[in-house]
């Protein structure tokens, strides 16, 4: 798709989780590319795959129960795959950083904040940098997410949600990383705090140079943010487009992404009611034959219930449906 | 804080009163009478009641009480053995060291031992290590007391011959003893910091730790012990308070001149002084160090110091 050298690229990635007999799939097969410095969104309902690509991407997925079967992940060109868990701990934190979900609970209660945030730089420090160096980056990147440094002391209880996000970032962004997964960085947020955390991780993206995956479930934010969006569905990845193809010229879309479109509310024709899109995930550990959103889509023909949907790709727009495979030939 | 270990310190007080009224009751309950014991079965009927006289007897239980509590808060006076009509402390503060130094090594042991294997137990979760630890701490804590210091008597002192069973003439008498003592604690701290850590590893901060590239050592010591032991304190604590008036058992087995065995031949012989005494100061030690293992938890977990301000 692009010429210039990915940041990262997921080939064929294929991810389950056993637990006792039951075998889930979580992602089937997705394929992904990431350029420097372009924002991906990665969107879906919850138990899409979302986070367990994003946990896959950093080797960080529960040992016991989960499998990689398949694929490969280049970070730069390497496949971190197949490197030892050594050479694994000196990418994560320094040049591939995560934000988890929810701030309240990914912070240690018994560890001051600024500790936490200077792990990351001392663990890191490949150049060398004194103690009062480590230290001075510390404030600076706590005053980078307005955060006073002289709180750096206190413990993750002594801050309000917003606050322990923001610190959560300012520990991910300690080492400005190459690449940050932010794994739906607001929803644990109230609606004012999470347009500025938000606006704060536009900004600091650009002045870090980052690449950047934001995980939501609300188009809404990848609306403000992404260049590019993804869109999966039960461990798949069933459009894939530029912001253009998304919120611009293009009508085409996988009807579960126009279901995903009607459940945001829309302001401007005064609606008020949100239209979720009926029916519920399908099981993971059962999956539907053919087309995985055949039981749900409004759309659904004789031919998605057997068969699986190709990737269609229109101009770097991919769609995975039966829908379009005509428009191509 | 000042404010608060004051509160504590005073709410001993009401306690221990309960504590001697409920002591009291048991032993005007319980058969025997001292100036019969004291004198012997033959002694004259006179020479009985004057000695009830002088020892107080005569009086019902509740002036007793009264007069005795009067006692320990005005004159500091917790009576004289009826034995060895010395005042009681200097029995205790005698035969004391001998229960703490048990009290004191078992615990160390049941923690270097039981914590440490309690954390591999949690981190190598189901595998080989972690089944026969935990199959071994089950055994370990369902032993009786009674029965592992006569096994290991049998085995080290009489078929061995290398550890001596009986006194306390060197520290090599005190290995057996807190062996016995030490083992059952150390599987039940073992197990308890296995739950503790498990509960721990499953936790969003552990895989933080790890998305800044901390490797296990690491995570395993800067940010799950702290977490994991905090509940692991208080029962090294209470296995620690419990020790100073549970060593009573090994202390007769081993034939150790400690507080436990103190305590029992006053009983026994109805020595009521002692026994009070005996009850009062072990209560007061378990209180204080119930106390201290709080205080502790302030200083490792934050959350509990700002409680501790308001
Ligand atoms: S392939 Fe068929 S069932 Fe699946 S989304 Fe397209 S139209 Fe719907």
């Amino acid at each position: 798709m692009n010429k210039e050298n990915p940041i990262l690229e997921i080939r064929n990635l294929e991810v389950i989780y056993q637990s006792r007999k039951r075998e889930s799939k979580a992602v089937n097969k997705i394929n992904l590319v990431l350029n420097r410095k372009e924002t991906l969104g990665l969107v879906g309902e919850t138990g899409a795959g979302k986070t367990t690509t994003a946990l896959s991407i950093l080797r960080l997925l529960p040992e016991r129960t989960a499998r990689i079967l398949g694929g490969q992940i280049l970070f730069d060109n390497k496949s971190i795959l197949e490197i030892g868990e050594k050479e694994m701990q000196a990418i994560r934190g320094e040049r591939i950083s995560m934000i988890f979900q929810d701030p309240m609970t990914s912070l240690n209660p018994v560890v001051p904040i600024g500790e936490q945030i200077k792990e990351a730089l001392v663990l890191h420090n490949s150049s060398g940098r004194s103690k009062k160096e480590i230290d001075d980056r510390t404030d600076e990147i706590l005053s980078l997410v307005g955060i006073n440094p002289e709180r750096k002391s206190q413990y993750p209880h002594e801050f309000s949600g917003g606050m322990k996000q923001r610190v959560v970032i300012a520990m991910a962004l300690a080492c400005s990383p190459e690449l940050l997964i932010a794994d739906e960085p607001t929803t644990a947020l109230d609606v004012t705090i999470q347009a500025q955390v938000l606006e704060m991780m536009e900004d600091l993206k650009q002045r870090f140079q980052m690449s950047m995956i934001i995980i939501t479930h609300d188009l809404g934010i990848v609306a403000k943010t992404c260049d590019k969006v993804a869109v999966m569905y039960a461990g798949e990845i069933i459009e894939f487009g530029t912001f253009e193809n998304f919120f611009c010229q293009d009508n085409r879309h996988h009807p579960y992404t126009v279901g995903l479109f009607g459940s945001i509310p829309k302001i401007d024709t005064d609606e008020e009611r949100l239209h979720p899109i009926d029916g519920l995930m399908p099981d993971p550990t059962n999956l539907p034959s053919g087309c995985k959103f055949h039981p749900r889509c409004p759309k659904c023909m004789e031919i998605c219930k057997t068969s699986l949907p190709n990737d269609t790709v229109i101009d770097g727009h991919m769609i995975k449906c039966h829908l379009f495979v005509e428009v191509v030939e | 804080m000042y404010k608060y270990i004051a509160r504590r310190l005073l709410s001993i007080i009401p306690i221990l009163l309960l504590t001697i009224f409920i002591v009291f009751v048991i032993l005007e309950s319980t058969p025997g009478d001292p100036a019969m014991i004291i004198l012997g079965r033959d002694a004259s009927p006179d020479a009985l009641n004057a000695l009830r006289e002088e020892l107080g007897f005569n009086k019902p239980m509740l002036l007793r009480y009264l007069d005795y509590v009067q006692g320990i808060f005005t004159r500091f006076d917790f009576g004289e053995s009826y034995r060895s009509k010395q005042p009681v402390f200097d029995n205790i503060l005698v035969q004391f060291p001998t229960t703490l130094k048990l009290a004191i090594f078992s615990v160390i042991v049941a923690s270097i031992v039981g914590i440490p294997l309690g954390i591999v137990s949690a981190v190598r979760q189901y595998s080989l290590t972690d089944v026969a630890l935990t199959v071994s701490a089950l055994f370990l804590a369902s032993i009786p007391g009674f029965w592992l210091s006569l096994l290991l008597v049998l085995f080290f002192s009489l078929l061995l011959g290398v550890l001596p069973s009986t006194g306390i003439d060197s520290w090599k008498n005190y290995i057996l003893p807190v062996a016995t003592l030490a083992l059952p604690s150390a599987a039940i701290l073992m197990r308890i910091t296995r739950a503790q850590m498990m509960e721990v590893w499953k936790q969003d901060y552990i895989r933080t730790a790890r998305a800044k590239g901390a490797n296990e050592w690491r995570v395993i010591t800067k940010h799950a012990i702290k977490n994991a032991l905090m509940p692991v304190i208080t029962i090294v604590g209470m296995s620690f308070a419990g020790l100073l008036g549970g060593t009573v058992i090994v202390e007769l087995i081993f034939g150790m001149p400690g507080l436990g065995n103190l305590i029992i031949s006053a009983i026994k012989l109805k020595d009521i002084p002692i026994v009070m005494a005996g009850t009062i100061f072990l209560s007061t030690l378990f209180m204080l160090i119930m106390l201290l293992v709080d205080l502790l938890y302030a200083f490792i977990d934050p959350r509990t110091k700002s409680q501790f301000k308001r």
